[in-house]
């Protein structure tokens, strides 16, 4: 059952930094996922953000933020994990419920087609559009003397 | 002392409706959604994420509506909410420097790799009150072509890790190390605040401390008390990933993106016998865009570090304890604001300790 | 291919076991009965596994004498890490090690001391004895299933009160708290 690209922690990544409502629709045009077991949760609680020191020293508690997680066993016998920001637990359990999915071989080309790699597309897309409004307001200042 | 006192519920109870009332206001007008705040208030929110500990901008915006634009109050009801969570898995150190910034600027090198860019921002108004009634118009649409004389920039771009200024800096040693990447630290969360506290228990506290608290004491700094010359060397705004590491997993994942702003200052230079002169660092890092909070943050960093750099400690933004203790608007607000709670009973005996020695007072006058 | 099977099915149950514990701290020595419906794997007693789900979390060092599939499951729903029982705030064992060997906790941080759950195959079987203390408005004699060593050893512990461990007792779904404030004598 070894994942086949992209690899686990990559869907997982995409998965949890789609935007809210943008998995459901892509769903509806994929094969139906198997049934589940919840294991543990649909449950919300926090992760302490860590940074560093000047931004690569010591590391220091930044603050909180909500996350929810979810973890389930599907009938193929797939244990799945979904772990997201926010409170939304039926979203965390529909990334367990993929995640489990996408280990299974039999399953895994038909659900990258239908949902990651839409969700990679969209995702490319929007940063793209980002990157390009920031570099929209790129600036050069001028002064009387070069400078290093 | 405090003494409980019973009786008033029908006041408080009265007072409370009357609370609410005015909270939602005329009712004739639509009641604010904690969507609208979170979009069209967004730099409150991201004050009483920060201050609030928590990174949740619906909370936030629902606690910003609740408290009546109360941001102290909001980012109490914040804390008291997380009180009620579970820490589940808590975060890898977050990379900013692989941060999607929308903002990006430089106070000390106007030529930077990767360029600098503005952002959304309000540096370059004039700050006018806009006359119309109705509020800020709708945005401009972007002008369709760019002016002449000026190159279009034909492709966006690809996204690529910005360079620190830092990092240039290191790399000719003009300004000193990150420092050791040392295990995460004390949690002000978990554990009291206990003294002398390290630098990543001093940046946990400053991050959620008070923005006006912290701009006060950045402000003092530039004013001489405890001046150490600081230039914004980097100020980035933009989305992080954030990563965790599920046990059940063992390998890091990313659960979602968060917007983070990042100070980092280059300040007054430091060498000796031993070590040549090298520029100093203040840093700043808080929850949201907050450009204000960051600037100030990393000056009160590094005027903490005065001790650590063997200047002399002088000045209030120096003094460690002074800053720590003080610098969280909960702790500040509940002991402050619990003056006008009920003190009948410690007045009471105040008030009869002063009479009695008035009247010694009195009755040795007597015997003059 | 791993066999983890689900924990409590709702939070709901988590506050149904702490009221329960309430309850049995609170009245030491009469045992309560929680509901039915969790399904821990073997080698693990009902009570002693909704005891852990309720109470240990990341925060809580755990050391716990068990099977693997057990040990995974108690890892993966409390999220405890595993250490031994010398520094484990909750330490679960099928029969008592010397209580001075746990962590005790100190005069100004009592909380600190552990917590030991015995799971046990009943609750009924042992020998007479007399409990009294905060609680009980009259000394209660009870059959607890502990021997001699564990009654020389609570005698020793009361000795350092504030400072001490709390026991639990487990067998299928009952649980019985035996708090260190109790004094428990041969009856």
């Amino acid at each position: 059952m070894n994942a086949p690209s992209p690899a686990r922690p990559a869907w997982l990544g995409l998965l949890a930094r789609a935007p809210r409502g943008a998995i459901e629709p892509l769903l509806a045009e994929a094969p139906a996922l198997p049934g589940f077991i919840r294991l543990r949760g649909p449950e919300i609680g926090m992760s302490m953000v860590r940074g560093r020191a000047g931004g690569g020293g010591a590391a220091f508690n930044l603050g909180e933020m909500t996350i929810a997680r979810c973890s389930i066993r599907d009938e193929d016998g797939f244990v799945g994990h979904g772990y997201v920001a926010g409170r939304d637990g039926a979203l965390a359990e529909l990334i367990a419920r993929l995640d489990a999915a996408l280990q299974n071989a039999a399953r895994h080309a038909s659900l990258h087609a239908a949902v990651l790699a839409p969700l990679a597309a969209a995702e490319a897309t929007r940063r793209a559009a980002d990157e390009a409004r920031a570099a929209g307001t790129e600036v050069r200042f001028f002064t009387l003397a070069t400078m290093r | 002392m405090y003494v409980a006192v019973k009786g008033g519920e029908q006041a408080i109870d009265a007072a409370h409706r009357w609370m609410a009332e005015e909270r939602r206001g005329d009712p004739a007008l639509p009641e604010i959604t904690p969507a609208q705040i979170s979009e069209q208030l967004g730099r409150a929110v991201d004050r009483v994420m920060a201050e609030g500990a928590l990174y949740d901008r619906a909370l936030a915006a629902r606690a910003i509506r609740q408290a009546q634009g109360d941001l102290i109050e909001a980012a109490f009801l914040l804390r008291a909410y997380r009180a009620t969570l579970p820490r589940l898995v808590d975060s890898e150190p977050v990379d900013t420097g692989a941060m999607r910034a929308k903002r990006r600027i430089s106070a000390v090198f106007k030529d930077l790799p990767g360029g600098q860019r503005l952002g959304p921002t309000m540096d370059y108004t004039h700050r006018l009150l806009d006359p119309d009634a109705t509020g800020p118009a709708a945005p401009e649409p972007a002008p369709p072509e760019p002016p002449p004389g000026e190159p279009a920039p034909a492709e966006p771009p690809p996204p690529a890790a910005l360079p620190r200024v830092m990092a240039m800096l290191g790399a000719d040693a003009l300004i000193e190390p990150d420092g050791d990447p040392a295990p995460a630290a004390a949690d002000l969360t978990t554990a009291p605040l206990g003294f002398p506290a390290p630098r990543p228990l001093r940046l946990q506290a400053l991050a959620r401390g008070d923005e006006g608290f912290l701009l006060a004491l950045g402000y003092s700094t530039q004013r001489g008390y405890g001046n150490n010359h600081p230039f914004v060397g980097e100020l980035r705004v933009g989305e992080v990933a954030v990563s965790l590491v599920p046990p059940e997993l063992g390998f890091a994942i990313e659960i979602g993106e968060i917007t983070l702003t990042e100070c980092e200052m280059v300040n007054q230079f430091a060498g000796s016998r031993n070590v040549p002169a090298q520029f100093t660092r203040g840093y700043g890092l808080c929850f949201g865009h907050a450009d204000r909070k960051a600037i100030a943050m990393a000056l009160v960093d590094r005027a903490m570090r005065a001790g650590e750099l063997g200047e002399d400690v002088t000045a209030p933004a120096q003094q460690v304890e002074f800053v720590l203790s003080h610098c969280d608007n909960i702790e500040a607000t509940g002991f402050v604001e619990h003056l006008k709670l009920p003190h009948h009973v410690d007045f009471q005996s105040e008030l009869e300790t002063i009479r009695a020695l008035r009247a010694a007072a009195g009755d040795d006058d007597a015997t003059l | 291919m791993t066999s983890l099977t689900p924990g409590f099915a709702s939070p709901l149950d988590a506050q149904a076991c702490f009221r329960a514990l309430l309850t049995a701290f609170g009245d030491p020595g009469r045992a309560v009965t929680l509901a039915d419906g969790l399904a821990p794997p073997a080698g693990l007693s009902s009570a002693a596994a909704a005891v852990l789900l309720t109470l240990a979390d990341a925060t809580t060092p755990l050391a716990a004498d068990l099977p693997a599939p057990a040990l995974h499951w108690l890892g993966f729903h409390t999220g405890a890490p595993f250490t031994t029982p010398e520094t484990a705030e909750f330490c679960l064992a099928g029969s008592a090690p010397p209580l001075s060997s746990l962590r005790q906790g100190s005069e100004t941080a009592p909380e600190h001391g552990a917590t030991l759950i015995l799971d046990l195959p009943d609750l009924v079987s042992g020998r007479r004895c007399r409990l009294s203390g905060p609680g009980l408005a009259a000394p209660r004699e009870t059959t607890l299933p502990l021997p001699a060593s564990f009654l020389a050893d609570w005698a020793e512990q009361r000795r350092q009160v504030p400072r001490g461990v709390d026991v639990l007792l487990c067998a299928g779904r009952r649980l019985l708290a035996l708090p260190r404030s109790l004094a428990i004598e041969p009856a």
